[in-house]
């Protein structure tokens, strides 16, 4: 690492091949060429033109993002399987907001590697919401048919469990089973309105079944706005930031 | 700074501290051939690619990349190049958005303006300038003074109609330097709903077609390929090092999106046997490249070996 590091703030220089030009009506051809590459770091000198002129937006950015605007009981951590206080928080977050936009949506699918961060204990600010979801990912509503709902179930049994919120499982083996979405049976037969973001609706994160749905609606928010929204509305009504490890994704050994 | 009087100079003071990448690069030292007299024109090609709205260093944070980058620091280095070379040029292979709350909050316009002030040339459109939507991107081209190139998107039925353009020539003390952009195909990379009804056309026939209208038609003295296609990859999938196999008539191709940090520019051969060079630098501004080519007037083909030496050491200690 330090010698690749070293290598960065090194510039080459290179006569590479030179790309010879023979079209007989040309006047000027290449006979050298050379290579240099400039390392930017901190031996490098800075234009404070430059700096001048981002000034005013780093400080009012700084600003923003350092706002605090809400407060959390506990931390919003997530160490371990099946569900965390992070996953749920988000989830249910998600599933708040999305519902006050399309108040059919019944349940909700985040992953573990899309929340980049936890929660600290205190004082929540805009810049955490920011690293929990850097992206620009927005809230999509899928009609999705019984046997791709099955598909994700199957998926969140695989990987242990994932952030949800309106599903309930149990798994053993990495099988579900007692599996509830909106309080009832799972049915095979019915369709179900799925909450989640444009990223895994697209088909990420092997979830390609998503992105043949019956319906797809586009909600017109970023997730990150959501979230936000919900720590707001939190603050305004004197609530603090919270989520409970209530059972919604058991894993059962024998 | 000292790097650029050392560019012809240092090799033996490099050599000696060994740096290990860069001298194992050394593999001939043919010495360079006298250029006397007028009739030598230098031609300087400075460029970045997936800058990623990296306005400012990366924090020290123990990070790898901490303290690496930022637009001031390049800004400057820009312009003391400017101020010893007459004929530069300044390219960006796209990707200028998405990476920091800068975007996040001003949606590009801190990126734009800055560019616009160290005199970028020209850009292209990266994948993550779609982030906001093709209206996003819109939104902030009032900010930029320099055109966004891009030969393979169709915008016809978009915002974007008539706001871009798949070429440009510049002139630099007679000399004729033809670039055209190309972009990654969005389908799979991109939200549907963030592109909208642009059209991608197939790179390497666009890229066939701009290559011959350069240099047959307007008689380019070098023709430049601003690509945020991707270095390489595994599968068969379209990339520079492809572009550059299965075309002709294109020097030199400032590329992107892989975020590779390459040593030193890729020769390859094209379908006419002739060496277009693949170059990418990195990401986030960490690296700024530089490509200068020397024409000479009537001088018939002589051929030269290729030759890697070392020229700055700044910061190494």
């Amino acid at each position: 690492m330090e010698a690749s590091w070293k290598y960065r703030k090194a510039a080459l220089a290179l006569i590479f091949a030179t790309a010879f030009l023979s079209s007989c009506n040309r006047r000027l051809s290449v006979t050298k060429s050379e290579y240099t590459q400039y390392g930017i770091d901190a031996g490098t000198e800075q234009d404070s033109s430059a700096i001048r002129f981002y000034l005013p937006y780093k400080q009012k950015m700084e600003a923003e993002m350092s706002r605090v605007i809400g407060q959390t009981e506990e931390a919003l951590t997530k160490p371990s399987e099946p569900e965390t206080l992070m996953g749920n928080y988000f989830a249910d977050a998600m599933l708040t907001e999305g519902r006050k936009k399309e108040p059919a949506a019944q349940f909700t699918l985040a992953t573990k590697g899309g929340l980049r961060t936890t929660f600290p204990k205190g004082n929540i600010t805009v810049s955490n919401v920011f690293e929990l979801m850097p992206f620009e990912n927005e809230v999509v509503i899928l009609k999705l048919s019984g046997e791709n709902v099955q598909k994700l179930i199957d998926f969140i049994a695989l990987k242990n469990g994932q952030p949800v919120s309106g599903i309930r499982m149990k798994i053993r083996d990495n099988k579900a089973y007692e599996v509830t979405i909106a309080g009832e049976p799972f049915d095979s037969q019915k369709t179900y309105n799925l909450l989640t973001y444009d990223y895994l609706a697209d088909g990420g994160d092997e979830l390609s079944f998503l992105s043949n749905p019956i319906e797809r609606r586009d909600v017109g928010i970023k997730v990150r706005e959501a979230i936000l929204e919900n720590i707001n509305d939190l603050t305004s009504q004197g609530k603090k930031i919270t989520a409970q490890l209530d059972g919604r994704i058991v894993i059962v050994k024998d | 700074m000292e790097e650029l009087s050392l560019l012809k100079t240092d090799r033996r003071g490099f050599l000696k501290r060994g740096a290990g990448a860069a001298a194992a690069f050394a593999w001939s030292t043919t010495p360079f051939s006298a250029f006397a007299g007028d009739s030598v024109v230098q031609l300087t090609i400075l460029r970045t690619n997936d800058v990623h709205s990296r306005v400012e260093p990366f924090p020290m944070d123990g990070s790898r990349n901490q303290g690496m980058g930022g637009v001031a620091r390049r800004a400057a280095l820009i312009k003391k190049i400017r101020a010893e070379q007459p004929n530069v040029l300044l390219f960006d292979a796209g990707d200028i958005f998405q990476g920091t709350p800068y975007f996040n909050l001003y949606g590009g316009e801190v990126e734009m303006r800055l560019m616009s002030d160290m005199g970028y040339d020209a850009g292209t459109l990266g994948n993550h300038d779609f982030d906001n939507g093709v209206a996003g991107f819109l939104r902030q081209m009032p900010h930029a003074n320099f055109p966004f190139l891009i030969a393979n998107y169709d915008f016809n039925n978009t915002e974007l109609k008539g706001k871009t353009q798949p070429y440009k020539i510049f002139k630099k003390q007679g000399i004729k330097v033809g670039v055209f952009g190309l972009g990654i195909e969005l389908d799979g990379l991109v939200n549907k709903k963030n592109y909208g009804d642009t059209v991608y056309l197939d790179p390497v026939s666009k890229a066939n077609e701009m290559a011959v209208l350069l240099k047959n038609e307007h008689h380019c003295d070098l023709v430049v390929c601003l690509s945020h296609l991707g270095y390489k990859y595994r599968e068969n999938k379209v990339s520079d090092v492809v572009l550059a196999q299965s075309t002709r008539h294109i020097d030199l191709i400032i590329g992107g999106h892989t975020h590779t940090f390459m040593k030193l520019p890729e020769n390859i051969m094209n379908l006419d046997g002739k060496v277009t060079v693949v170059n990418q630098v990195g990401f986030a501004g960490i690296n700024l490249g530089r490509l200068d080519f020397f024409f000479e007037k009537g001088s018939p083909d002589k051929k030269m070996s290729a030759a890697v030496y070392p020229v700055h050491s700044s910061g190494l200690g």
